[in-house]
């Protein structure tokens, strides 16, 4: 048993890590050449040499745009995530121009802000690698005019910079339209000779609007724009150079936050590599979620709580990286005494300030007569109060099934966690293909105004059924539509949440008072 | 002189080693030793070590170890009797020691006429003849005219050597090949010993090349008794500084070092020497005679591989010497035994002629073992300043016999630790194995002779680089609390294929580091250097590279690394991103070689003409603008090549007020 799962979950994980190896090598070769003649660094290097060395990076969904636009979008062509430079954490949104010229995709746009929203939750300056040529025109009503589109990347960026979030650009390659408010709505600004343009309109645009003839460098290059026009505040030689000055424009922000340092962690006893034996191949074969906890908290240490009551939910306090954190995982579906036992631990952590992570594998809240007449309505309702309001910060992982209600309860993107990350052997939908297939057949059945079904109707409703719950509720379904901040590996999830309750740890205003009693239930 | 006299607190007007080497020698007398100090040293061992300290004035030695009035007046405050001025400062000042004995404090060496006498190389010179010991022939008259002293270079030959009579140290010494040169270099010659010691006296010696230095050992005592403590050889040296010292003398001759040691015991009997001193001589290429060149009236600095073969404490020899006891021994009780090196650890680069290095010592371990002594001014914490000598401390190896002595040598040198500052460490351990020390064939030419364009540091090879890289790379790791820093180089993408790759550079090379944890892969020029369990703790980095592990010693000073494992050592500076970029830095305007106007104005003056050559910054006119006087400087160096304005005309903003050619090769 132990072997198979093994060997499915290492299939699953080999999966993961050919399409991310696809998508890091960013676009095709043609235009990577390309750019590389022009003296310009591929968006990961930049990234690499902007960030601390020997210090981590964390990148936010890799795998958007995942299947869509018939795979040339890859990463949907920006690369967002935080990192170090100069000692401090920043936000960095950095476009690749080996990817369809940089342009903006419906994801593209999402990514974007996503990486802005965790910023401003975060209380980090963003630095923006711009390389790309505004919105992607095909695709233009999926990424211009709505509330969530391409207009709120700037209003996001004069809010922070009113904020006091330092908003600083770097322009390596042409900003026109769009792209060109990226750096113009910047505190600071450094362009690259040579290769850096910003322009409102290009020199095409120019010649049909009034027909004035003139060359992209005239009409917005770094020299012009650091000596002239004064849209750029510095002017680099080359990327290399560009890159130094950014990190001593972030040294010079002012005193750097001190990260936390917590104190002397454990490993856990189990390494990440255990829970390829642990999580079950087969969803529909349970397993412990003690065994996860344990591969996740240092020194595999945990202090349960009600371990003897409402036993479909674990809870438990614990450390991460040294952290504290409150962890609630399922062991089947919630029933009224495991969510209220979910309400009354999260209250509890929200007292302590302590934050929450939620292990999602989930099938739901229980449905049937008993769990009506014992309330679990209401009960269910307790939990998702309890997680909605709760004023610490939030964690998800979708380990496994993240279905129906069970996806609320368990703090599903609807509930806005800080961060939320998914497993490649999880899955997301409103119910699994089988539930859905059986249900609309059975609808199909008791549909009194119809003709009875014929077999082979049912045989087209069962197969259709399976066929969009088996694609939508598949993990990169869901991360190519930015459902989650990226898929990572069971093994990764440990030091993922580490960097991310650094993060929380070191928010400006973490400690704050006003906590609320905890409500026995 | 005979009187004896009480003394029971000792200042010590010296710092450094020799500092804690008389505190030493007091605690084992039961004496109380005063340090004094100057500013630069206040938090020196020596002066924490001395039961009493005192300080007397600012860094440079004039003003403190030099000022004669302020040690005589700690000598009064701190209750002091004995004065002992250890080696250089004030060790050989006559004047000094009569202050002294002014004062009623007893000077720890010879009587101030002995220093007086002695320090004339001329009267040492002629007092050695009279005694009958051999010196160089040479001329030491008192006609100092050009034509008389080219009189007496025929006679002695060439080449020969002019030194300043006044002098010492080296400077005021001039080798001269050829009778041609000869006027020209004795009027050199006596220019600069006037301005050095303001006394223009000359001495011709012939030039003995390639010989050996050897120095006699003596004690006298204040009872009229002069005995010998054997010799030692202190032939390897560079710019006529000693280097590396050892005793007893290799390849002399029995009758030739009996010979030697009794000339010396001679020379000191018969000016009633009555302190420690030593006699230092040339011997011959061939070892077949020795002359005279000077005596010593102090404690010398080497004085330790005397110790370490006969057994003494010299010191403490000096300290009874002084207070009127006899010698404690005989000639015949006096045994050399093993033999015994010196090495001078300095705080210099011998690959830079040997530029003194400052800077603050963050590590420093000396080597422990059976024969292994290290005298040491220092210890981790020490800042090592330009004011005193660069010579941090001494490692003294003892061994049965001169193999033994040399190969522990060798090994001690490989385990002394000194981080922070750069030393001659590496040098000293080449010079160890130069076949002609090894065969005990060295000379006073033997480093000039190894390293005819001067010693070089080893040049580093791929693997040392790469190992450079690593060691500032993992450093970097360490800067930031918690994962953010504790994971290293995180990437979500590194297990499928997309590592972080950090970049950093050598000269203008970028290398960059594919940084897997405990894996780092450094490339550089195409050529990848893979490096697997790296671990930097405590300035030692480990790494396993093609199935050897490497242990190298990181002392880290800024960019610059300097990497040692086996005693060998390597500089190599490894720049960051912003490190590499830090001069391409525009703070300023950018320079160019046209100079604009920077708003509309009128030109009331032009400062400079077509052709002028200008300096960056130097003032081109003045223009008046916005009722503001503006001086327009020149945005680069140059000549003016075109200067299309002229007073009372008015500019545009942007207007060309002139071009300036930019000088030859400055665009190199």
């Amino acid at each position: 048993m132990n072997l198979s799962n093994r060997e499915a979950n290492e299939a699953t994980i080999l999966d993961l890590r050919e399409r991310i190896a696809l998508v890091s090598h960013g676009g095709p070769d043609a235009h990577r050449r390309r750019h590389a003649e022009r003296g310009k660094l591929f968006v990961r290097d930049r990234i690499d040499r902007l960030v601390d060395p020997g210090t981590a990076f964390l990148e936010f969904s890799p795998l958007a745009a995942w299947g869509q636009y018939g795979g040339e979008v890859p990463a949907a062509g920006i690369v967002t995530g935080v990192g170090m430079v100069s000692g401090r954490p920043v936000a960095i949104i950095a476009n690749d121009a080996t990817v369809k010229g940089g342009s903006f995709f419906h994801e593209t746009v999402r990514k974007h802000i996503r990486a802005q929203e965790i910023a401003e939750q975060n209380g980090l300056p963003c630095l923006y690698l711009v390389d790309c040529g505004g919105a992607y025109l095909p695709e233009q009503d999926r990424v211009f005019p709505d509330r969530d589109h391409f207009g709120n990347t700037f209003h996001r960026q004069c809010a922070m910079s009113a904020k006091g979030l330092p908003q600083i650009s770097i322009v390596f390659g042409g900003c026109t339209a769009g792209g060109a408010y990226i750096p113009a709505l910047s505190d600071q600004v450094i362009m690259v000779e040579g290769n850096a343009r910003i322009h409102l309109g290009g020199p095409s645009i120019v010649k049909v609007a009034i027909n004035e003839e003139v060359d992209g460098e005239t009409l917005g290059g770094a020299a012009m724009h650091t000596s002239v026009s004064g849209v750029s505040d510095h002017l680099a030689a080359n990327e290399d150079e560009a890159l130094a000055l950014a990190r001593r424009l972030v040294a010079d922000l002012g005193p750097a936050r001190e990260m936390p340092a917590p104190e002397a962690v454990d490993p856990p006893l189990n390494d990440g590599d255990s829970l390829l034996d642990i999580v079950s191949a087969d969803p529909k074969t349970p397993y412990d979620v003690r065994d996860i906890f344990r591969a996740l908290a240092d020194g595999s240490r945990f202090s349960e709580f009600k371990p003897d009551w409402g036993k479909t939910l674990v809870a438990a306090t614990a450390r991460i990286h040294g952290f504290e954190i409150g962890i609630l995982g399922n062991n089947g579906a919630l029933l009224s005494d495991s969510s209220l036992k979910a309400a009354h631990f999260i209250q509890m952590c929200n007292q302590r300030r302590i934050p929450l992570l939620f292990l999602q594998n989930i099938t739901g809240f229980m449905v049937g007569t008993e769990a009506e007449r014992g309330g679990i309505a209401k009960d269910s309702a307790k939990m998702v109060y309890a997680m909605s309001t709760a004023r610490v910060p939030r964690l998800t992982v979708i380990v496994g099934g993240s279905y129906g209600a069970g996806n609320y309860g368990m703090c599903g993107r609807g509930f806005r966690p800080d961060f939320l990350f998914s497993w490649p052997m999880s899955r997301i939908a409103t119910m699994s293909a089988d539930i859905a297939s059986n249900v609309l057949l059975e609808l199909r059945r008791t549909n009194v105004k119809a003709q009875p079904p014929t077999g082979e109707e049912l045989a087209e409703i069962e197969s259709r059924t399976r066929a969009q719950y088996a694609e939508q509720s598949d993990p990169y379904y869901a991360t190519s539509r930015l459902w989650d901040d990226g898929i990572i590996e069971p093994g990764q999830t440990r030091d993922v949440l580490g960097l991310c309750l650094a993060l929380i740890a070191a928010r400006p205003g973490m400690a704050r008072d006003g906590h609320s009693p905890v409500y026995r239930m | 002189m005979s009187v004896p006299a009480s003394i029971t607190r000792i200042l010590i007007a010296n710092r450094g080693e020799i500092g804690r080497r008389i505190v030493r020698a007091c605690r084992n007398l039961g004496l109380e030793a005063v340090a004094v100090y100057s500013d630069a040293d206040r938090d020196a061992p020596f002066v924490r070590e001395a039961d009493c300290a005192v300080p007397i004035g600012p860094a440079p030695a004039v003003e403190s170890y030099l000022n004669r009035k302020r040690i005589l007046e700690a000598a009064r405050l701190s209750g002091a009797d004995a004065i002992h001025p250890g080696y250089g400062f004030l060790a050989e000042n006559a004047d000094f020691a009569e202050a002294c004995a002014e004062a009623g404090l007893t000077f720890i060496g010879p009587s101030p006429e002995i220093i007086r006498r002695m320090g004339s190389k001329i009267e040492a010179k002629r007092l050695a003849a009279e005694a009958g010991v051999p010196i160089v022939p040479g001329y030491d008259g008192a006609e100092q005219s050009v034509e008389a002293l080219a009189e007496a270079a025929e006679e002695v030959g060439f080449p020969l050597l002019l030194k300043a009579s006044a002098g010492g140290g080296g400077r005021g010494m001039r080798v001269v090949r050829t009778a041609a040169d000869l006027a020209c270099e004795i009027r050199a010659a006596r220019r600069e010993a006037e301005s050095a010691f303001g006394d223009g006296t000359l001495l011709v010696e012939r030039r003995i090349e390639n010989g050996r230095h050897v120095e006699a050992q003596i004690a006298g005592d204040r009872h009229g008794t002069v005995l010998h403590l054997f010799e030692r050889d202190c032939s390897p040296q560079r710019n006529n500084q000693k280097v590396i010292e050892e005793a007893p003398a290799p390849g002399l001759a029995p009758e030739l070092r009996a010979a030697m040691l009794d000339s010396a015991v001679k020379l000191a009997e018969s000016v009633g020497y009555d302190s420690l001193g030593t006699v230092e001589f040339l011997v011959e290429p061939d070892r077949s005679a020795f002359h005279f060149l000077e005596m010593n009236t102090r404690l010398q600095v080497e004085h330790p591989v005397t110790e370490m073969v006969t057994g003494m404490d010299l010191v403490e020899l000096q300290i009874r010497i002084a207070r009127g006891e006899p010698l404690p021994f005989t000639q015949a009780d006096v045994a050399c035994a093993g033999h015994a090196f010196e090495l001078r650890i300095a705080a210099e680069d011998p690959a830079e002629s040997y530029r003194p290095e400052t800077g603050r010592i963050v590590r420093y371990e000396e080597p422990e073992g059976e024969g292994i002594r290290v005298d040491s001014g220092v210890e981790a914490g020490s800042v090592v300043g330009h004011h005193y000598d660069s010579m941090l401390s001494k490692l003294i190896v003892r061994g049965g016999d001169r193999e033994a002595a040399l190969k522990a040598a060798v090994a001690a040198l490989k385990r002394f630790r000194i981080d922070g500052i750069g030393t001659n460490r590496a040098f000293l351990r080449d010079l160890l194995e130069l076949p002609d020390m090894i065969a005990g064939r060295h000379h006073t030419g033997s480093i000039a002779e190894a390293f005819p364009d001067g010693w070089q540091a080893p040049s580093p090879t791929p693997l040392d680089e790469a190992l450079a890289v690593a060691a500032r790379h993992l450093d970097a790791r360490g800067q930031i609390n918690g994962p953010w820093g504790s994971l290293g180089a995180w990437r979500v993408t590194a297990p499928a294929g997309r590592p972080a790759e950090a970049v950093y550079f050598i000269g203008e090379r970028p290398v960059t580091v594919e940084d897997r944890g405990c894996s780092l892969t450094v490339a550089a020029d195409g050529e990848r250097i893979a490096l697997d369990h790296v671990n930097l703790s405590d300035g030692v980095l480990t790494a396993e590279h093609e199935g050897l592990r490497h242990t190298i010693a990181v002392d880290r000073t800024g960019p610059v690394l300097l990497l040692e494992a086996d005693g060998r050592q390597v500089r190599i500076e490894v720049r960051t991103l912003e490190e590499a970029h830090a001069d391409t830095n525009r703070h300023g305007p950018a320079g160019g070689p046209i100079l604009h106007a920077p708003m509309p104005g009128q030109v009331i003056e032009v400062r400079v003409s077509e052709g002028d050559e200008v300096d960056a910054g130097a003032p081109v006119v003045v223009l008046e603008a916005m009722k503001l006087m503006q001086t327009l400087a020149a945005p680069m160096a140059g000549r003016i090549d075109s200067l299309p304005v002229k007073p009372g005309m008015t500019v545009e903003a942007g207007a060309v007020i002139a071009v300036i050619a930019p000088r030859e090769g400055t665009d190199e």
